[in-house]
This record gives C-alpha cells, structure tokens and sequence, in this order.
C-alpha cells in the first residue's frame, strides 16, 4: 500500500484499513463472538467506544455498533482492522458469530428508542345532513395502494478515513450531512464538538444513501483511530432502503363521477429504528390530499417498525408514494363511471383544493394547462381508448399496451415543525474585499452549490466565481441540517435570497463587513409545506409478449418550476429523475429501434423567488402514471410497485 | 505474486495476491480515487478501465493477468486531450453523467471511439444500425441511469465528430 | 502490500503448450482447482476474492498459443478454445447459423463477451449458457486432452458429451483432468432458424430462459428439426421426442395446437428436470408460440 505520511490526513506514519461485520439475520440475540487467531487484525466493538453508543437522528437513536442484540439484517456489529483490506476481510469471515433468535423485543441498549408515534389524522366535513344515508346512495370505489420495500445497493463503497492530531480528530468522507456526522463522531469518541473536524467529499447521492450511514461508519472509524493511535481508513458497501407502504384508499361519488367522501388509511413500515416519524407522517399525509375537492375526508396515517433496516429516507419521505396513490384513484374512479382519466380530470378538476395544516389552498383549474399541451403531443385521446378495448385480456397477449397520466404539486424541505424544532442556520457576510461567502455546514462542492453561487451573484449583481464564495463552516455553533429532501433546491435559496435584499439595505448606511444569520426555514409559513411547482406527466407502456417485462416507450411530462437557471442541465438532472423512477416502479425502457425510449420533457419558470426542488413530486407522479398504464395494458387492478415481470405472470393462466 | 504493470504512466511493481481483481488492486495499492464500485463482479459496470487500450470491467480481471500490462483510469485520462473531445460533448448537449458513473462511461465512450478509429469506418457509420445496437448494449451495461440510450448515442456522435476534426487540426486532412 | 498476501495467494501456472498444460496437471494431480480461461464467470462469484482458502493451485490457459487457433475449411471451423465470443461472432458473421451469433450475442454485450472464451463458455460448472446449448443443436464435435503419464491425448466427442442428459456439465468425472482444446463448427444451412432468450442468466438465473430451434422445411412441413432449451441453473432440454413433436406438428398451426406443443414439452421438462418458475414457464410458452408463428410464416411463403 502507498505510504500516506505526506497525504491531506497529515501526520499519521502508518496506516490501518477496516471493514465491518454486518448482521446476516434480524432479531437476533448474540450468544457468542469468537474472533479468529493470528489474523493480524484488531476488532473494534462496542465495547471499544469511548463516548456512547448511539447515533441521535431528530428524535430518534440506535447503537452505531450492535451490542448484544441485533436488531436488523445488515447492522454493523464489529469493524476489523487490519494491515491491509484483504487481511480485514478475511477475519471478518473467520470471525464465528453465534446467535439465537430472540423470543421477546427487547429494548437495545445504547439507543432512546423512538417509539411508534400516534395516528396521525387529518379530517374535514361539511356534511350538514346524515352522512349515513348518503354514502348508500352513493358508488364506493375501493384501492389498495401497495409499495414493497427495495434494498437499494448502489454498487459503491464508501470509505472514511480518521486520524487524531494535537488533540483533534479528523475525519473525511463523502457525505450529505456534515452535521451528523461531526455530532456522532463527538458523542461517540468522547471529544468535544469543536475539536471533531469533518472534511466532506463530494458525492451525488441518489437515494439518500449518504444522509445517515456515513455518520455511522465516521464515528467507526474515529473509535478505530483512536483505539489504535493510527489513521484508520474504513470502507463498507452503500445502501439503502425503501418502506413498505400499504395504502387503502374509498372514494365515494355521485353519480355524476363527482367525488364526495374520501377515506385514507396509510400504513408506512420504517425498520428497527425511527427517527423522524412525525415527520414522515407529515409528508404522507400532505400527499394523501387528492386533487379534487371533497365535502368530508379523512387521512390516517400510522408509522410501524420492523425487522429491517431503518429507512429514515430515501429520495422520498412519504410524499412521493402519497401522491402516487392518490393520482393512480383517478383512474380507478374514472373507470368506475366509464370515462377517460382525461374526461374525468377536465371534468373535476375545478375550484380549490381545501387548505389544511399541511399545505395551503391550491386553484385545480391550472392543473388543466398543465396537461393540456403533453396530451396533445402524446396523442392520448386516440391512445387511451384504443388500449382500452383489451379489457384486460392478456390470454396469449396479442396486445398489451397502456397509457397512463398522473397530475399534482410539488412540495420540498422538511415541514414547519420540524424546522422550528431544529433549527437550522446559514450565515451571509458582506466583506471589507466587497465579496461574499454564505457560511453553511453542507456539502458547497455540489450542483446545489453551483446554483446557490449563481444566485447570490445574480441578485447581488457580482461576478460568480470571484465575488461569491461558499463556505463549509466548520464551527460548532453553525449547523444547516441535511441536503436531504432538497433542502438545499428547495428551501435554502429563498432565504438566501432574503438575506441577500436585507444585506443590500443595510450596505447603504453601513460599511463592511456586514454579517447575517438566518435560519434557513421558512418559519413564516402557515402550512407545514409550501406549493413548490406543479407536474404533469404521461408514460405510454408495452408489456413484452415474450419476458413479461413492462417496456416504458415514452414519457411526456410538463414541470412548472420557480427560477430555472441553466436549463439544459436541470433538463438532464430532471430526465434522469424520471426515467429513475419508471426504473424504480419495475420498468425498462424500450430499446425497440423504430420507436426507442423517449422523454419528452417541457419546462416552464412561473417566477417563483428560489428554486424547487420537484424530486419527490416526480417520483411520485411517474410512479402513478406508469402504474396507471399498466393496470390498463395488464388488466391486473392490484398491482404493487415496482413492477416485476413475475408479477405479471402469476396473473396468467 | 510479484505484478509489474503501467499504471497512468508509472510503472509499478507489486507485490499482490494472485486472484486480486484489478479493481481492488488499483483501488488499494495504487490508491485510484476514481474506483468506488465493489459489486464484485456483479457487473455493475462503474470500474471501467483501459487495459493495454481497450476497455474492460476491472472486477473481473485477476492480478495474473495483468502482468505488464499498461492500465489508463479515469485519473489520468481525464487529464488528456482525448478527453477533452468527450468532455466538449457533455458540455455541447447539455447532458452528462452523474459523478457516481462519470468515469466509467467516460472510459466507455472512450472505447466505442477507438473501436471507430480503429476500423477506419466512414462518417455514416454511426447510422449503421448493428453499430448502434451495440453502442446501446454497452450503455446498459453502466448500471446507473442517470443516461437515457438516445443522450448516450448523442454523446458518442458529437465526441467522434470532435475527434475528427481535432484529427483533420493536426494532420491537415480528415481522418474518417 | 502485507506480506501476509503471500501466505494464501493461488499459485499459478502458466503452461505454454498442451504438453507443459498437461505436464503441470499430472504434478499436481488432485490439486488443481480451476483451469482459467476467460474468468469472467468465476470472477463474478459472490465472495471469491478473497477466499479464505489457502494452497489454491490455478492454471491459467492465456499463453497456449494453441488454445488461439483458428481453422476454415468449406465443411467446418476449428476454433481455439481460448477464442472469444466476439471474435467468433466476427468471423462467422456469415457463414455461421444465425442461431448461434444471435445466442453470442444474447450473452453479454461486446465489452464483456471479448473476455469470455468459447471453452470457459462450455465448462462452466454449475451454469449452462445458450450459447452452449446452440453449439450443442448444431452438432458441435469437441476435441479434449486426456492428460495422461507424461503425456496426453486428445479426442473428438459430440459436444452434448461434455454433460449429462440434462445438461450438467459432467467432463471432469467421464475424463479425469481432462480440458476441451477446440471445437469444431459444422458449416450448415437451415431453412428455419429460431433464436430468443428472455431474463438475466447469470444474476437471475431462476426467471431465465431461451429457445433455439433449427430445421429444414419443405412443403410437408418441417422435417429433420432440433430444439433445446436452456434453463441457466438447472439444465438443458432437449431430446429426440420433443423434435418429433415440432417434426409432427402440422403447419400452419393455430393456437390450441400450439398450446399443446408447449403443455407436452412442459411435461417433459417437469418430468425429467423437475419444476421451473412461473415466469420461466410464461416466457417458455412466449416463446414457442413466437416460434410457430415465425413457423408459419415461412410454410406459408414456400
């Protein structure tokens, strides 16, 4: 191996490499550990830590290190340090781990467990007569809306390196939230925040693979560092993990199609351990919220644990798989009166959707521009009843083809509450060289970044890449949060952009330097969340006669967004979220070389101060309208997402 | 095992085990920063490199078999003038990988222009349909999909039309 | 690097000719534990580096010039076992059945298949591969070194010999240390040639299939046809009966005779490699009913 001593980690004269010993089962009690001899490896466990053995994620906790209970498959019980990785991998597999199930759930040590939070019910009524009555005179359209859990392996590993130098531990890895990371390794190793240096790499997190899991391995190796006086540089494979969502959803509706009463019943499992359930339940039920008005509905939503891995998030919070359902019942009313989800959507979509806590009123008929133009260009009004007249037969499947759309608004960030409880900061300064560096802890070397550079130089009217400057802050009194969620598209500009105009007026009467705190939250509010941009989407499928596999042809989507800067690479960021999520529902994308696999993507800026960040809007939109084509092209009403080939054949014959 | 090989212009002598995979070796003993991928020969596709000038998934080539070889990774690659006319093409269409699969499909369209140098094909090569079967086989091998298959295609057309004319610059008559 | 690699690195030997390959191999009788050809198979194996186990003797084939060999003539080609998919994609772009360069190119695309050689393709143990599966349809003649005292030998044999009747790969416990040096394609022509596979062979080997069909046809219909199916882990189907039904099966066919040619060769392969997955047996009877279509087409056209 290369000697480091003249490396960026400075100092240390040799070093050590490490990988972990993850749980192969859940549920699990640890009756024995016995380690393999003359293995030139060292074990770090639980035991080795100094601090405690906990990683604190919002209200939440759970052990960095397993200690005598295991609590799901995949969760770190040991590192292995050794001279080189080869060595360290091989005592991990002579490493004999003896385990019984275990016959009570028992409380682990080490973490407050967060318990499963209350229902979370969201309601209204302005049924004056007896509802009772009416609902019998009424059609009841029955879904259930079933999500099943993916283990998402990126393929990547992810490394960190720590080392200890006057007193001070360092640590570098690539990661989405520097604050974590520095606040656990802190607990963990027993040193004081300020003397925890965290040196972030960039990365491009997909899934959210890099929000809590580098906080973990960090404070892993920082214990391996300091147990061993050496640089420790640890390395573990990248996953993450997607609840199962079960949502069963009655709409009942006159007879003229028109919705009167809804009821929702969300059921999310987020793994062994929560962190932020509220939160997940706010996000749920804001997207539960249909696009059509309502005399009375009712959303619950109930957050479960399990014996899996902790699913905190993963490109989504609930939003996304919310919307979905509640875009793929359009579909299922629609067909309930013998009418196009087209019709029917040009029909009802009018008026305002209710304001509630969650999100303010929102004016439906806009929603009818939004589509207008992509159906037009997909041809939906010759497609969709042409499909249509398969009725589900897929016999020797001669002709299975579907289209589908879905229509709704975006929402980005994390919700009022949860801001007002944790209170996240960036600071602006105007300094004496008449530049300015906005001063946040997370990652600045990012396309967010870019863009944030971009727009403080455009509403400050300076040059970019001299003028403005992005400052990781380093210090213990500073901390932004995660760039998770967009956080920082989605949130963190409109208040950079306040601040902005602030500094300007106080540069006329005062001289530099000039300095700014703020919270990067929106705390003015009403709502738990903000209308950010609105999306139409139109995915047309096949499913192939021979693999089974359902093929996406084209996808047509319109996004109406705030403030676009550089279209063409948010174009191809925005793309790639599509055709992410088609993948992530079970889709492939044609190949077929008369008509190969096409997005045909529109974008329109509708001035909003900041950016949006429609991640999880698209996600959730693309999902519904490839779930609404297939359940036309397959006939089959109960389809789970993703989509698997094997799905579809078990509906055959 | 004892393995001397070219690694990015340096010649190395390493003292390695005989089944490392390439990937694991030039991650750990070379110290490659451009090789997070450990599918372990899943075929995740995001280890590509050049070995003696062709393109191959690092996972799957044991030390043995790369006694003398000449090995180019993104790390150095990305410092040439051939990369250059890649990296125009991002720029040009507005499209590029993300940084998780960069340097792979980078290596990748690398390859795919060499192929074309290689056999001398005229301009309208890239039209011939068994070419761009092949061309969108290879794509999909990257297992990441931050690419649709026609911005891939688009990628690799413009990069052989910037090699051209980079080529017809230096040599003063086009190279088809 | 540690000097504890040295302790379980796999020795290996680089054999120059079949003489030194078999040299090495009776030397170390017992302890060779893999012959290395294209390695891409092994190399995608969960957990095999590193391997904890230790004395691992490995020769690798690369520098056996032999094993490169290509031959033409107007009747056949040999071709070294070392010899790539691609390249033998290339070079029998036309003179090859389509089967067989449509199953070389199902395998992988040309980045991977350069690294796969045609013999790794043959002797994977624990894996069968359309491509395997077609040269056994074409009547492909193998040629294998016996190792023996000092010396070796070498045989042709049909290259359905290198497995059992249902396709597992059994070389090793017929010919002990024995290595498939070459093999011989038969230049031939069909009138009808059928090829698709369906799922992803080595990482989802249980939802996988193919089908590869040839036969001549005349007006009567089809005679002398050849089928064999391909189940990635568990084995190849093919047999004397299953051709007697296609050969019997009166064209044009419609669907319930389709159906019935598909419930038979489902009995069959219940019967002798026991149960598949429903979405193999979806894909099995897609495919056979693409199959007779295609079928039809050409008996139409005659």
């Amino acid at each position: 191996m290369a000697d480091n001593t003249n490396n960026s980690f400075g100092g240390a004269n040799h070093l050590c490499y490490g990988t972990l010993l993850l749980a192969k089962a859940a549920a699990e009690d640890i009756t024995s550990l016995t380690l393999p001899e003359n293995s030139h490896c060292t074990p770090i466990t639980w035991e080795d830590i100094p601090g405690v053995n906990s990683i604190q994620i919002f209200s939440g906790s759970m052990p960095i290190l397993a200690n005598n209970t295991i609590s799901y498959k995949g969760q770190p019980i040991l590192a292995m340090i050794g001279p080189d990785y080869e060595s360290s991998i091989l005592a991990i597999k002579a490493t004999k781990l003896e385990t019984k199930k275990r016959e009570t759930a028992g409380e682990e040590k080490g973490s407050t467990d967060c318990p499963e939070p209350e229902e979370l019910v969201l309601s209204w009524s302005s049924q004056k007569n007896n509802e009772e009555e009416n609902l019998e005179e009424l059609k009841k359209i029955e879904s259930t809306f079933f999500s099943k859990s993916t283990l998402i392996d990126t393929d990547t590993n992810i490394t960190c390196i720590a080392w200890e130098k006057d007193g001070r531990l360092h640590v570098d890895i690539p990661c989405k939230w520097p604050d974590l990371v520095k606040e656990t390794v802190a607990k963990v190793s027993g040193y004081q925040k300020k003397n925890v240096f965290v040196h972030t790499i960039e990365c491009h997190s997909h899934y959210d693979e890099y929000a809590v899991f580098p906080a973990q391995l960090a404070a892993i190796t920082a214990v391996a560092a300091i147990k061993m006086s050496t640089t420790v540089e640890l390395r573990s494979p990248l996953v993450n993990r997607s609840p199962e969502v079960t949502i069963k959803r009655t709409t009942w509706c006159d007879s003229n199609a028109l919705p009167i009463r809804e009821e929702v019943q969300m059921t999310a499992e987020l793994g062994a351990f929560l962190f932020a359930p509220e939160e997940y339940q706010r996000q749920a039920i804001t997207g539960l919220i249909p696009n059509y008005q309502l005399n009375s509905f009712v959303a619950k939503v109930n957050v479960k644990k399990s014996q899996l891995m902790p699913s905190l998030v993963c490109g989504s919070m609930g939003y996304s798989v919310a919307i979905a359902s509640s875009e793929t019942q359009v579909d299922l009313i629609a067909e309930k009166f013998e009418l196009s989800p087209l019709a029917w959507r040009n029909r009802n979509l009018s008026g305002k959707r209710r304001f509630t806590d969650y999100l303010p009123a929102i004016e439906l008929s806009p929603l009818k521009e939004i589509y207008k133009e992509i159906v037009e260009k997909c041809n939906y009004r010759r497609k969709w009843p042409s499909y249509h007249i398969q009725d589900g037969n897929m016999s020797f499947l001669d002709f299975s083809r579907g289209i589908g759309m879905a229509v709704g608004v975006g929402i980005s960030g994390i919700s009022t509450t949860l801001a007002k409880a944790t209170n996240y900061q960036a600071r602006l300064n105007y300094t004496t060289k008449n530049n300015i560096t906005l001063s946040f802890s997370l990652p600045a070397k990012s396309h967010s970044g870019k863009l944030l550079k971009e727009l403080i130089s455009n509403e400050m009217r300076l040059n970019e890449d001299s003028d403005v400057i992005l400052f990781e802050s380093d210090t213990s009194s500073l901390t932004s949060g995660p760039a998770i969620l967009g956080r920082v598209t989605g949130m963190l500009p409109k208040q950079t952009l306040n601040s902005c105009r602030k500094l300007l007026r106080q540069a006329k009467t005062q001289e530099p330097p000039l300095t700014l705190t703020f919270d990067v939250d929106d705390k003015v509010n009403p709502c738990e969340f903000e209308n950010k941009g609105s999306m139409a989407v139109i995915v047309e499928v096949y499913t192939d006669d021979i693999t089974f596999e359902p093929v996406v042809r084209s996808v047509w989507a319109n996004i109406v967004l705030g403030q676009i800067i550089d279209e063409n690479n948010l174009k191809s960021r925005l793309k790639f979220v599509i055709i992410d999520a088609l993948y992530n529902s079970g889709a492939v994308l044609s190949k077929d070389k008369e008509h190969p696999f096409t997005v045909n993507l529109n974008l329109e800026s509708k001035n909003i101060d900041g950016i949006c960040n429609m991640n999880q809007t698209i996600q959730g939109l693309v999902q519904a309208a490839f779930l609404n084509a297939m359940r036309q092209c397959s006939g089959v009403k109960k389809l789970a997402v993703p989509v698997y080939p094997r799905d579809l054949a078990e509906n055959q014959e | 095992m004892k393995v001397e090989l070219v690694v990015d212009g340096k010649t190395l002598s390493l003292n390695v085990s005989s089944d490392k995979p390439l990937s694991e070796l030039l991650r750990e003993d070379v110290e490659i920063k451009s090789l997070e991928s450990c599918c372990h020969g899943d075929m995740c596709g995001k280890c590509i490199v050049l070995l003696n000038g062709k393109a191959v998934l690092s996972c799957l080539i044991p030390a043995f078999n790369v006694k003398n070889a000449t090995v180019v990774t993104y790390d150095s690659f990305s410092k040439t003038k051939d990369f250059k006319d890649i990296e125009n093409a991002y720029i040009s269409l507005g499209v590029e990988p993300c940084v998780n699969c960069y340097a792979s499909r980078t290596l990748l369209i690398e390859n795919i222009l060499r192929r074309y140098e290689e056999a001398d094909l005229g301009d309208n090569a890239l039209l011939d349909e068994n070419m761009l079967n092949e061309i969108m086989r290879e794509n999909e091998l990257i297992k990441c999909f931050c690419m649709d298959m026609n911005s891939f295609i688009e990628i690799v057309k413009e990069s052989l039309n910037n090699r051209r004319k980079r080529n017809v610059n230096v040599y003063g008559t086009k190279i088809s | 690097m540690s000097m504890y690699t040295e302790l379980r690195s796999p020795n290996v030997h680089e054999p120059k000719t079949i003489g030194e390959y078999a040299e090495t191999v009776i030397n170390y009788n017992g302890s060779i534990n893999s012959l290395w050809a294209g390695g891409t198979y092994i190399m995608s194996r969960p957990n095999f580096y590193p391997s904890p186990a230790t004395n691992v003797e490995i020769i690798n084939l690369k520098d056996i010039e032999e094993l490169y060999r290509i031959q033409r003539n107007d009747r056949f080609s040999e071709i070294g076992a070392m010899v790539s998919l691609n390249d033998i994609a290339l070079l029998g772009s036309n003179i090859f059945p389509k089967t067989l360069l449509q199953a070389i190119e199902s395998t992988a695309c040309r980045l991977i298949r350069e690294r796969i050689s045609v013999g790794g393709t043959l002797c994977t143990q624990g894996f069968n591969s359309s491509v395997s599966s077609v040269l056994i349809l074409l009547d492909t003649a193998v040629e294998i070194i016996i190792p023996k005292k000092r010396n070796f030998t070498r045989r042709w044999v049909h290259g359905s010999r290198l497995y059992d009747k249902n396709g597992k790969f059994v070389l090793n416990t017929v010919f002990s240390n024995a290595m498939v040096s070459k093999i011989r394609i038969v230049i031939q022509n069909f009138d009808f040639e059928y090829f698709k596979t369906a799922g992803e062979p080595i990482k989802n080997p249980s939802e996988a299939v193919s089908l590869a069909v040839v036969s001549k046809l005349d007006q009567n219909g089809v005679s002398s046809p050849r089928l064999i199916i391909t189940f990635p882990s568990i084995g190849f189907v093919y047999s004397k009966d299953i051709d007697n039904l296609l050969a019997n099966l009166p064209l044009p066919a419609n669907e319930n005779r389709t159906r019935d040619l598909y419930r038979n060769i489902l009995g069959y392969i219940k019967e002798n490699l026991g149960p598949i997955s429903k979405i193999q047996q979806v894909r099995l009877r897609g495919m056979l009913k693409d199959m007779v279509l295609s079928l039809n087409q050409h008996i139409l056209s005659l």
